[in-house]
């Protein structure tokens, strides 16, 4: 075996050859993660005081912060690659194939990502883990949460990446290199028998199909987790699920936007991921971030019109009060990206650069809406007479959570260095 | 063979879905204590498992060989 097939050489797209760039972005994502990791650490031997997380009332603080917040935008984020790449294989969608496989990864870290945030918001994990298992109430939108979003989703994404890779892995294994085993372990028999392929499409179809319900049932679950709590004002209202789910695909189409066009950029063949594809997926964006509006509109005016006191409270928190930076900071986010891809589709002239800032830009409104569905409602809703608390998040908080996005950066990058992060063609091999 | 894994793992996982939510949670109730707590503890984890054999049988179905198939070398 010659050097150039230890090194890889002779795979495509760039896989198991190390680029002085990828080394240093992957070392630096590395040392972000160790120091997320050295926080937690530190959280987890001298307790949650360490973090700006209070219980509510007596303590005026607030139990759930930047933690749970980050969690429904992990979730949320992972929603729209796994429904992109569901839509595509089960509609054909050929103009969109070149991005089905960053989809699956995006989805499969976002959740990764999503259970370690929920776990880093557990004063002691092991036992929140273990009684949630041992004492789940499926009535509970928690349990739905749970074995919907954690076990069904993840497990199914976990499959469907499986499968849909395999006859990629299996013209991988016929080249030399140190991944061989790997590929072969991946393609586990595949020979690309027309037999073999009828199967492979008739698995992927009905995977498809029972992924795409699954996805809205654990969305809405996740949403149903605050929608359902009738004694926290703010929380509670039947908008909550739908709205989840359509934030959900905003954070998660722009996040597959980012990333394609990195992968475009830095990954070879990335062309093939052509402008009219980044349009297709601008298009969607566009649509979702509209409806988003629409429900916080709806929202808004109900809760101003003539609610209760506590709701009131909720409500002048985020418009004029404490909140209102992040409100209308987080509303200019999601609107002018969705202006300027409203204005680009009236024109029918697409620029590439605007799709991938607005791509960007709604997540940062993403994450502020997140932390704003989380948190105001409870220093600012409290229907026995505490006075009104507040929340700051610590340095370790903000540490794990900058960790966890290194580590989904990090784990992105490890699987574009060890597998085609687009399905091969013949142009590949 | 593989076929009948396959419905084995699909049916067993549903199965066991629905055997373990409505049999082995709590029951559907709410003014009791014992509407709190679990019938069969970690039901949770055996519904869990339900979903993870269901779609589970997604693998059987493709990669398992089959000498149907005719295909096996």
């Amino acid at each position: 075996m010659t050097t150039d097939t230890l090194t890889g050489r002779d795979l495509p797209q760039g896989v198991w050859r190390f680029t002085r760039g990828w080394i240093t972005f992957m070392a630096i994502a590395a040392a972000i993660v160790l120091f997320g990791a050295f926080a937690y650490s530190r959280q987890l031997s001298e307790g949650l005081i360490t973090t700006g997380l209070r219980d509510l009332g007596s303590a005026r603080g607030a139990p759930w912060g930047l933690y749970v917040a980050f969690d429904v935008y992990f979730a949320g984020a992972s929603f729209a690659g796994i429904t992109i790449a569901a839509v595509i294989r089960l509609f054909n969608i050929e103009r969109l194939r070149s991005v089905a496989r960053m989809a699956e990864v995006l989805t499969i870290v976002s959740l990764l990502l999503a259970g370690l945030a929920i776990i880093a918001d557990l004063g002691q994990p092991l036992r929140g883990l273990v009684n949630l298992f041992r004492f789940g109430r499926p009535q509970s939108p928690f349990f739905g949460t749970y074995s919907m979003v954690i076990a069904g989703y993840l497990f199914s994404s976990l499959i469907f990446l499986y499968l849909t890779g395999r006859a990629d892995a299996t013209k991988m294994a016929e080249k030399p290199s140190q991944l061989r085993w790997y590929y072969r372990l991946w393609s586990s028999g595949y020979r690309d028998t027309p037999d073999q392929r009828k199967r492979d499409h008739t698995a992927s179809f009905w995977m498809a199909i029972a992924i795409l319900p699954l996805l809205v049932v654990a969305h809405s679950s996740l949403g149903f987790v605050f929608g359902l709590q009738v004694g926290r004002p703010g929380w509670f209202g039947s908008l909550q699920a739908p709205a989840f789910v359509a934030l959900a695909g905003v954070s998660g189409l722009g996040h597959l936007i980012v990333l394609a066009a990195i992968v475009r950029r830095t990954v070879e063949g990335g062309k093939r991921i052509t402008v009219d594809a980044f349009v297709w997926l601008g298009r969607l964006l566009m649509l979702l971030v509209f409806a988003y509006l629409y429900f916080t509109v709806v929202e808004m005016l109900t809760t101003v019109y003539q609610a209760d006191v506590a709701e009131q409270s909720v409500s002048q928190a985020l418009l004029t009060g404490r909140y209102a930076w992040i409100f209308w900071g987080s509303i200019a986010s999601l609107a002018l990206p969705a202006l300027a891809l409203a204005y680009m589709a009236v024109r029918r002239t697409w620029k590439l650069s605007w799709i991938v800032a607005a791509g960007a830009v709604v997540n940062i409104g993403a994450i502020g809406k997140r932390y704003l569905i989380v948190v105001p409602s409870e220093t600012h809703a409290q229907l026995i007479p505490y006075g009104t608390g507040s929340y700051s998040p610590s340095w370790i908080e903000y540490s794990v959570i900058v960790g966890l996005m290194a580590l989904g950066a990090l784990l992105v990058g490890l699987f574009i260095k060890t597998f085609p992060i687009m399905e091969l063609e013949e142009a590949d091999l | 063979m593989r076929r009948v894994l396959t419905y084995t793992f699909l049916l067993g996982g549903l199965g066991l879905m629905v055997a373990t939510y409505f049999f082995g949670a709590a029951p559907w109730c709410a003014e009791e204590v014992a509407c709190s707590n679990p019938r069969l503890e970690w039901s949770s984890v055996l519904f869990v498992f339900g979903i993870l054999l269901a779609f589970g049988s997604a693998i059987v179905y493709e990669v398992m060989k089959d000498p149907s198939d005719g295909e096996i070398e």
